[in-house]
């Protein structure tokens, strides 16, 4: 086990930039989550912290060595790939022994080190089954069997449970997490789903276009995002945005249609200035008093939350409630978001003023 | 917890250049033997075709530059021009395999009991060899023995010499060589068939396609690709027909039945006139190359798509 | 496979359609049986019933001699020692073929499927020139090539031009089925250690048995069936079975022996017809596969 620096990394396909600059360091023992849209170049960059892609400038570092110019075999990484990438003519136990009987460690050797992590994922009456004959979540355990018995210095995770269904993800999800508790190996685990992202990761990387947006723990960017980009990505249902104004005392939000907004304890600097504001849906409060009337499009009740989809300040915004409201399409509500819960970003730039 | 009896990684590795491009030069190296055998054997016997095509040549007396008289010779040649009219008979004939074996293979894509034999039988043709084939339709138009002629005398027609006629005989010939093209373009169209999205012709059903509205409207598009290689493979067959020449006619009577291929070969290695028989190549050589841009222009096209 | 042109099932078990359906099935099969038919009458026939006789009558004298006669005694040009010489030399000739072109169309297909640069479409187009030319373009300079390199009429001389001739569509082949591989599992192999021809062999190669049968069916066919190859580069000693029975048809010493030939004639093609019975829906897939083959 080990850290992992990754440093001012550069790759580009031709013309077209993937990753520009990215810096993580990545601590001993941390399971750290890459999340962002797709096509943000997180992949490429797991590609480059296993070797499968070379960087055109920057360096990537495992402990103490530089590994930049290193093929992938030679990096003691082990690796999670999106479809598991099994072998399909190798029993489960051949599948994950390869890589140890590839180094010619002795049988004896690899018997321990296949049982013991067939033991942890639960496949030891699986061992001489073809990944064929087995079902999507067993596969998956597989192929994180194979990167276990390598006990490598880093995991890295490829989007690993983007091809299960709904129940599944949430079992691997615990199960990966439980894994690293016990574990306790270096962790780069890539996904799209920022619930994944916020629900396994010690330390999340937000990226977008190839750059990083924000580094911080998942509590971390979902209350303090850096920036709009992070704020919309970050949380479920997604955060709501109002443009408009701050008035010159700071106390109101102007929105472009002319409703107001209170405000508390704005910074100076945002005082008469021009901005969005960002509000969760779950920070709005029906306030029969100071609430704006807000007409009611959708209403989704999924039992442990109502989600209610209504025209507010001019536009439609989502709003979360745990109690059950008794309210239909077209009623109007009187909806308020919670001061303290309030963001404000720069309207140019999308940056975070606080 | 963890196992340490694997002996630690060597961690110095020297960040070479072999390391960085091992990945793609490796496979360079794989193709480089591949490619210069193809090489020595295919693409510089081309060139040494269209080359020898100027010359004169027996193989006993030394080479002699003749300039364009092979092909002035070969313009001004009766024998010539039958091949080339030959060749394009078998391509005109040859493009009714394609629709052939559409038709077998709308006919055989049934659920019936005995479809699979049925299936087999009309591959057949396509497995055995053309010698095979060329002496068994040899046999059935043979004037003297021929199953033909025995079938027709039940109906008191009297004997025909089609395989022997001159008028005649290269369109026997054309018939034995579609007999297997027909198979070969029915496995093609039974393979796009078993290929197809069912859910589309439902689709279509539901909106009342039957018949030839589903035929040509559903079926047809999607089955473009099988389309597209049963006609490549059909011309490629027509333009290289040498076998049955060779085996049902020997180009005869009177050079009637000659095509291309045939007459290369003839005039290199029977009459040992290798320049006239290496200008013959050349013309193949053309037509078939404005056939192959077609051929690439089109894959090309689709593989970009 | 539901049935895309008739009617569902539920509406018929006879219908006019279905019982024309099967009127037309049983006159095609028939068409394509009688000269079969016609020809396994008359190898078992003797010869004088074949000059009285009708072609299509059962045999009343039932003789096995045509065939031990096919094998052992017919006359290809000088010799007379039955088809039997070409039989083996078409093995011969095959297995080293098959192998060999397998192996190295494996090898090429390998290495094009994971070579994503510029050039490969040049290379492509090249590889689809050596599938498409007629060999009458460049057979002559081939022999001169051959000859000056001691190979021509010689056995390994036919094998290298089998071989040569098989890359490109076995190249294509095996790209083709490379390139639909998952690219992760190649991925996951560099990730376990594995260099680049160690993932070919103990990766992709053990995963490609379904194409090497593929391969390997159209390659043993192809190459039993080949005429003018043979014909051109093997050499008398070496004359593949195509070759030989065309010379016992056309070698016309006293009277044409029609049991004789029919014998040889079916003996030659059960190879490749066992190959097929065989291989099932393999050889659809290989036919349809090596379509660019022509």
């Amino acid at each position: 086990m080990a850290s992992l620096g990754i440093q001012n990394v550069v790759k580009s396909y031709g013309v077209v930039p993937v990753v520009r600059n990215v810096s993580i360091d990545v601590a001993d023992g941390e399971f750290v989550v890459l999340v962002g849209p797709s096509g943000c170049g997180k992949s490429t960059l797991l590609r480059m912290i296993a070797g499968l892609e070379m960087l055109n400038s920057g360096k990537i570092t495992i402990g103490s060595r530089d590994v930049s110019g290193l093929p992938a075999k030679s990096r003691d990484i082990a690796m999670v790939f999106q479809n598991y990438a099994l072998y399909p003519h190798m029993t489960v136990a051949e599948n994950m022994s390869f890589s140890l009987r590839l180094k010619n460690v002795p049988q004896e050797e690899i018997n321990r080190r296949t049982e013991r992590a067939s033991k942890i994922l639960g496949l030891d009456k699986l061992l001489d089954r073809r990944p064929g004959q087995l079902s999507g979540g067993q596969r998956q355990r597989v192929a994180m069997g194979r990167a276990i018995v390598r006990d490598p210095q880093v995991f890295l995770f490829d989007e690993p449970l983007s091809n299960l269904d709904a129940k599944l993800r949430v079992q691997m999800r615990t199960e990966i997490k439980e894994l690293h508790q016990r574990l306790r190996t270096t962790t780069v685990y890539v996904t799209h789903d920022q619930i994944e992202a916020m629900t396994m990761a010690d330390r999340i990387v937000v990226l977008h276009d190839g750059i990083v947006e924000q580094i911080g723990s998942p509590l971390e960017l979902y209350d303090r995002p850096a920036n709009q980009f992070v704020a919309g990505f970050i949380g479920s249902p997604a955060m709501n945005f109002i443009k408009g104004h701050v008035d010159a005392s700071g106390q109101t939000f102007v929105a472009e249609t002319g409703a107001e907004i209170a405000l508390k304890d704005t910074p100076r600097e945002v005082h008469g200035r021009t901005v969005t504001l960002g509000i969760r849906p779950e920070h709005f409060v029906l306030d029969a008093q100071n609430g704006l009337a807000s007409q009611v499009i959708v209403v989704e009740p999924t039992g442990a939350e109502m989600q209610i989809i209504c025209q507010f300040a001019g536009q439609p915004v989502t709003a979360v409630f745990h109690e059950r409201l008794n309210v239909r399409p077209d009623d109007v509500i009187k909806l308020a978001p919670k001061p303290e819960a309030i963001h404000l970003f720069d309207a140019a730039t999308g940056v975070a003023l606080r | 917890m963890s196992i340490t009896s694997l002996k630690p990684l060597n961690l110095t590795f020297p960040d070479t250049w072999w390391r960085r491009n091992q990945m793609w030069v490796t496979p360079l190296l794989l193709l480089l033997p591949a490619a210069v055998v193809f090489t020595i054997f295919v693409i510089i016997p081309i060139f040494q075709s269209i080359t020898l095509s100027f010359y004169d040549w027996d193989g006993i007396n030394p080479k002699k530059w003749v300039g364009f008289s092979n092909y002035t010779e070969l313009f001004g040649d009766e024998v010539f021009w039958k091949a080339i009219f030959n060749n394009i008979w078998w391509l005109f004939a040859f493009m009714l395999g394609p629709v052939f074996g559409l038709a077998l293979a709308l006919f055989l894509n049934q659920n019936v009991r005995g479809i699979r034999l049925a299936k087999s039988l009309f591959f057949f043709p396509f497995v055995i060899s053309q010698v095979v084939v060329g002496l068994v339709f040899g046999w059935f138009f043979n004037s003297q023995f021929g199953l033909l002629n025995e079938l027709l005398s039940h109906f008191g027609v009297e004997p025909l010499a089609l395989i022997e006629g001159e008028n005649t005989a290269t369109f026997v010939v054309i018939l034995a060589g579609l007999w297997p093209q027909v198979s070969y373009c029915m496995i093609l169209y039974l393979t796009g068939l078993t290929a197809m999205n069912g859910e589309v012709i439902e689709a279509a059903r539901m909106d009342g396609a039957k018949g030839w509205n589903l035929l040509w409207h559903i079926i047809l598009p999607q089955l473009r690709p099988a389309t597209f290689i049963a006609v490549v493979v059909s011309v490629v067959g027509a333009l290289r027909s040498f076998d049955l020449v060779s085996i049902m006619t020997l180009g005869g009577p009177y050079n009637s039945s000659t095509v291309l291929a045939y007459m290369m070969y003839e005039q290199t290695f029977l009459n040992f006139r290798y320049g006239y028989g290496a200008a013959i190549a050349t013309v193949l050589f053309i037509i078939m190359d404005v056939y192959i841009a077609f051929f690439l222009y089109s894959m090309l096209k689709r593989e970009a798509r | 496979m539901s049935s895309l042109t008739t009617s569902p099932k539920r509406r018929s078990d006879l219908t006019i359609g279905r019982i024309g359906l099967y009127a037309f099935l049983i006159s095609a099969a028939l068409f394509f049986l009688l000269p079969l038919f016609v020809m396994l009458l008359t190898s078992v026939k003797p010869m004088e019933e074949i000059r009285n006789g009708n072609l299509l009558a059962f045999p009343n004298v039932f003789t096995l001699q045509p065939w031990v006669k096919a094998w052992t005694q017919a006359c290809t040009g000088l010799k007379c020692e039955g088809i039997q010489v070409g039989f083996w030399n078409s093995w011969f000739i095959l297995i080293p073929s098959v192998i060999l072109s397998i192996a190295a169309g494996a090898l090429n297909g390998y290495a094009l499927s994971f070579w994503k640069i510029r050039g490969a479409e040049i290379l492509f187009a090249i590889l689809m020139l050596g599938a498409f030319v007629p060999y009458q373009v460049y057979i002559f300079p081939l022999v001169q090539i051959t000859s000056k390199l001691g190979l021509f009429n010689t056995l390994p001389g036919i094998v290298v031009v089998h071989t040569i001739f098989g890359l490109p569509v076995m190249t294509l082949l095996f790209r083709n089925f490379y390139v639909s591989v998952p690219r992760d599992l190649f991925s996951a192999a560099r990730v376990d250690g594995c260099g680049f021809l160690r993932i070919f062999w103990s990766v992709m190669l053990p995963m490609s048995t379904p194409i090497i049968v593929v391969a390997a069916i159209l390659q043993t066919t192809g190459i039993w069936n080949d005429f003018i190859l043979g014909l051109v580069f093997a050499g008398r000693e070496n004359w593949p079975m195509t070759v030989q029975l065309n010379n016992v048809i056309n070698s016309t010493q006293g009277e044409r022996e029609y049991n004789v030939q029919m014998a040889a004639t079916i003996l030659t093609a059960l190879v490749p017809m066992l190959v097929y019975f065989l291989s099932g829906r393999y050889f659809v897939r290989g036919i349809a596969a090596g379509a660019v083959k022509g």
